[in-house]
């Protein structure tokens, strides 16, 4: 329930040029789809949670655009946001996943056995290597949305579900508000430890309300398989471990996501999911496998290539730097991950991954003995 | 377990869509007059008050200190007409639990009438930011007459500019944290109309903060006008800035001395500044310019919050009574070394902040100084706090360049005490100072219950009038009670009276009656001998007439009487009898009867 959207009735008494956002100087998703007949035939509706369309809208109003990513500008509060608001989100999941049409089908394949290759990404230029995904638990509302009583009965819900887990899958719970200051040193020098988003992208939405309550990390004993609660989705599910074994992180992921799956289930509370838009998360960028397949890997001649954003796009790909979204590379160790969240399959968007890495890190190789590259760029996937 | 979720799911099924009222109150021209406010809209609710009661241990803000358990389940199914909630107001202290050193106040209201519908919450934490101002028994003293500020003129080797500002909010619009769009925009139209009226040294121009130009932006930023975005998370998470830049502005007059910030965190933010220490004339232009523009919003029908119990009404509880805070840009280089600064200020009831503001460091030894307390003191008066407080601020700045020593002021609350007492107290030896110390302050806790004393004097004064006018209807009744008995004892007596009079009657008509029979005797007595003396000699009367009657009759009838006699006439007919002729009926009787005249 962000701040002021909740008294939806109230506004209605005022005409809808007076409500419609000011949007000329936006440049995101929702701006360009938003028009004012869209906003006065949406706006007097409501999820049965109460989530309206200025909650739905407000981080896309606060935060006009970003400098080098056209942000998506909305989010969702509940699942059946992507319903109640079709009008305004199918076309900007169209217009951020490629033309996905609303009636085109989603494709979930988790069978880690379906991955060809990616266990041997060169560890002199692959440093790590990282599989997250989101889930969200039906019958609960979304990060932006929750009340303090609905985001600690999914905290409570998801350490239950990951007490169970075992083998090398047995693992802890460190609740934010409650770890020593011993355990937060140790979270934080793993690389484990998120903080209050900063993010005004994620602020304005709502998300960082009331934290840390019921925000919490839960790790393997191994530390190569991560969950985090209640931050930007109820689950951030990561598999990861330093090297270039992409195939095991892989398989790893796969196989904990079942088995968080089942246990959830059997407490009749599966994950929200449909056959149109696969995973239901918060951020409409996140549909589908919700899946981000990345590593860390060097490649300082090939970033400073003229055609490195080209090969990039060819190989649907994007990068980052290595603190994540917002952040620049250091030491031209980049993050290449995929880009494609909807439309494609957990497999397929990890295997473009294994495959465009493993060119790229071969383009370095040939670019470091003096060799051109231009060959090798490949068509557009 | 099944049972907890099963809880959850069945709950979340019956969820219903939220049932808010809707603006009922609010008319087509957004005025609202509202006397009394209705808490009663519901709120939609998922989960138990307890489920949802924030986690406050380790937070330290004024809200989080008076939020307990009873309160939030007391409070959490409320919103205002509006629609705004609890958590809505408490949101920004949740999420900023706060500063070990820095109590913040932890809330805001969304509207005028959070004060009402959240006043369990809000009146503790008004009464413990504003040093036990008690909104429910007590009034605040609204007072902008510049002209009873005496000696507001700062010496400008010290004080570099001088500022007084304030807020004020429109009545029948909510507050930033909860406005909406429309709103927001009609705020900045009523307001900018009402600007548009000012003239004189108050005329100026508006410059909206979507539609400024870049020169106007960079001029303002010279200025030291222009606003940023809030980036306090303090500001952030109550909402306020949702929608940036959208309806937000600034206004200023030509001469740049009288500022107005449109929708930053309140309404309206009006600021009267100049370079310099000239604080009477800020204050002056203050007053007028904030009386210039309340006359013109009322002239389109508008007014500002304001009630006698909080004075303005403005978005954050620290800023109610009058939202000023008087300050200045002072240089005290000697001072602000002095360990003896913070208590100082502290007795002077101001406070230091850096030259950007809340939340800055100092540049150098420049210092903000301003009044601490904005509720329960009136705008002159908090305004000559700061003048006297600088004006000694700057006596100690100079007593110390001239290797004097200087003097921690009194609380003023104690300006009472005589000098004297202070000029014995400071050489005395330290030990002795330390016992006395805490004397002001004592004292102080003597004179802080005593509002409270009085009120427990005059709190039974009711009832002690009551009592002493209780037993009076019983008085009366008392009085009244006999009253029939009284009246019952005198007509008692009447029959007797009566009686008394009407007794003697039978006697008085006895005595009266009594002599009747004899009087009546006296005079029937005679009577008899009377009627004899009269009847005694009839018989031998009529024995004289009548004896000589038949000797006459006989004459009579041996004369014959003539038929012509006249009756009555009396013919000698012999010398021996008279006939005495009787009336003629006689006659024609004695005609008819073949009778004759007697003889």
């Amino acid at each position: 329930m962000p701040f002021g959207n909740t008294h939806n009735n109230f506004k209605l008494n005022f005409k809808v040029e007076e409500e419609y956002p000011d949007l000329t100087k936006h440049n995101n998703h929702m701006a360009k789809v938003l028009t004012k007949d869209m906003y006065a035939k949406l706006r007097d509706k409501q999820t049965p949670s109460g989530f309206t369309l200025d909650d739905v809208i407000q981080t896309g109003v606060d935060n006009p655009g970003h400098p080098f990513i056209m942000t998506v500008g909305c989010v969702a509060g509940d699942e059946e946001s992507y319903e109640v608001f079709k009008d305004l989100l199918d076309p900007i999941i169209s217009d951020r996943h490629s033309g996905y049409k609303p009636t085109d089908k989603h494709k979930t394949d988790l069978n880690f056995e379906n991955l060809k290759g990616g266990d041997d990404l060169d560890p002199n230029y692959v440093l790590s290597s990282r599989v997250r995904t989101g889930r969200s638990i039906k019958g609960y509302t979304l990060p932006p949305h929750n009340s303090r009583g609905e985001r600690r009965a999914v905290e409570r819900l998801s350490v239950e579900a990951l007490d169970t887990l075992d083998g090398e899958f047995k693992g802890k719970y460190y609740p934010l508000n409650k770890m020593t200051d011993a355990e937060q040193e140790q979270l934080i020098a793993d690389h484990f430890l998120f903080d209050k988003p900063v993010s005004p992208l994620l602020l304005g939405a709502g998300m960082a309300r009331d934290w840390p309550d019921a925000r919490g990390i839960w790790h393997n004993d191994a530390k190569s398989f991560l969950v985090w609660v209640n931050e930007e989705d109820h689950l951030r599910v990561i598999s990861m471990e330093k090297g270039g074994n992409m195939k095991e992180v892989f398989r790893r992921f796969c196989v904990g996501l079942k088995r968080i799956e089942e246990t959830f289930k059997k407490h009749n509370h599966g994950f929200m999911w449909n056959e149109h838009l696969g995973y239901v998360l918060t951020c409409p960028s996140n549909l589908g496998t919700g899946l981000r397949g990345g590593v860390h890997v060097k490649l300082p001649k090939l970033s400073t290539h003229a055609k490195f954003e080209e090969i990039l796009g060819r190989l649907r790909l994007q990068k980052r730097g290595t603190g994540g979204v917002d952040t620049a590379s250091v030491g031209g160790v980049f993050d290449i991950s995929n880009a494609d969240r909807l439309g494609s399959s957990e497999v397929d968007q990890v295997q473009m991954v294994v495959d465009g890495v493993k060119l790229m890190v071969e383009m370095e190789k040939k670019l470091e003995k003096g060799e051109a590259i231009d060959g090798m760029i490949p068509a557009q996937k | 377990m099944a049972n907890n979720f099963a809880r959850i799911l069945s709950g979340k099924r019956n969820v219903g869509i939220m049932s808010l009222i809707g603006a009922g109150s609010l008319t087509a021209t957004f005025l609202l007059n509202r006397e009394h406010v209705t808490a009663g809209a519901q709120v939609r609710r998922v989960y138990p008050a307890s489920a949802d009661y924030p986690d406050l241990r380790k937070h330290n803000n004024c809200m989080a200190s008076h939020l307990t358990p009873a309160i939030y389940a007391k409070l959490v199914d409320k919103a205002t007409p509006n629609g705004y909630t609890l958590d809505q107001a408490i949101q920004t202290g949740v999420d900023n639990p706060g500063h070990p050193f820095i109590k913040t106040v932890g809330m805001v209201a969304g509207d005028e009438e959070s004060y009402e519908v959240f006043a369990d919450l809000l009146d503790p934490v008004i009464k413990e930011r504003h040093n036990g101002y008690d909104p429910q028994t007590m009034t605040h003293p609204t007072d902008l007459d510049s002209s009873k500020l005496k000696s507001g003129k700062f010496d400008e080797r010290y004080v570099l500019s001088s500022r007084v500002r304030t807020g004020r909010s429109i009545r029948g619009l909510s507050l930033p944290p909860a406005c909406t769009r429309a709103e927001r925009r009609e705020v900045e139209k009523v307001v900018v109309d009402a600007l548009a009226g000012l003239k004189g040294d108050l005329a100026g121009t508006y410059y909206s903060l979507t539609h400024m130009t870049d020169q106007e932006q960079q001029q303002l930023i010279d200025d030291h006008f222009l606003f940023d975005k809030p980036v306090s998370p303090l500001l952030t998470c109550s909402g306020m800035a949702r929608d940036w830049p959208d309806a937000r502005g600034i206004w200023h007059n030509n001469t740049k001395t009288f500022l107005i910030w449109i929708n930053e965190e309140d309404h309206t933010r009006v600021i009267s500044m100049e370079k310099g220490g000239n604080m009477k004339r800020v204050f002056d232009r203050f007053c007028t310019g904030l009386k210039e523009v309340e006359r013109l919003i009322q002239e389109k029908g508008w007014e500002f919050m304001w009630n006698e119990r909080l004075g303005y009404i403005l978005t954050c509880p620290s800023n109610l009574g009058t939202g000023l805070r008087a300050g200045v840009h002072v240089n005290l280089p000697k001072l602000s070394k002095d360990p003896r600064f913070t208590k100082i200020l502290d007795n002077l009831r101001l406070q230091k902040r850096g030259t950007g503001g809340v939340d800055t460091a100092a540049v150098g030894s420049t210092f903000d100084i301003s009044n601490l307390d904005r509720l329960g003191q009136s705008e002159v008066q908090l305004v000559q706090t700061v003048v006297d407080g600088v004006n000694y601020l700057i006596e100690c700045e100079k007593k110390l360049e001239k290797g004097q020593d200087i003097k921690i002021p009194p609380p003023v609350v104690l300006q009472l005490l005589p000098i004297l007492v202070q000029d014995v107290l400071q050489p005395l030896p330290l030990l002795v100072q330390d016992v006395l110390k805490p004397l002001p302050l004592l004292v102080q806790d003597v004179l802080k219950p005593l509002p409270l004393l009085v009120q427990d004097v005059l709190k039974p004064l009711p009832l002690l009038v009551q009592d002493v006018l209780k037993p009076l209807p019983l008085l009366v009744q008392d009085v009244l009670k006999p009253l029939p008995l009284l009246v019952q004892d005198v007509l008692k007596h009447l029959p007797l009276l009566v009686q008394d009079v009407l007794k003697p009657l039978p006697l008085l008509v006895q005595d009266v009656l009594k002599p009747l029979p004899l009087l009546v005797q006296d005079v029937l007595k005679p009577l008899p001998l009377l009627v004899q003396d009269v009847l005694k000699p009839l018989p031998l009367l009529v024995q004289d007439v009548l004896q000589p009657l038949p000797i006459l009759v006989q004459v009579v009838l041996q004369l014959k009487v003539p038929e012509e006699r006249v009756p009555g006439q009396v013919t000698f007919l012999s010398s021996s009898c008279i006939i005495i002729r009787l009336s003629s009926t006689y006659t024609s009787q004695s005609n008819r009867g073949n009778q004759g005249p007697v003889h």
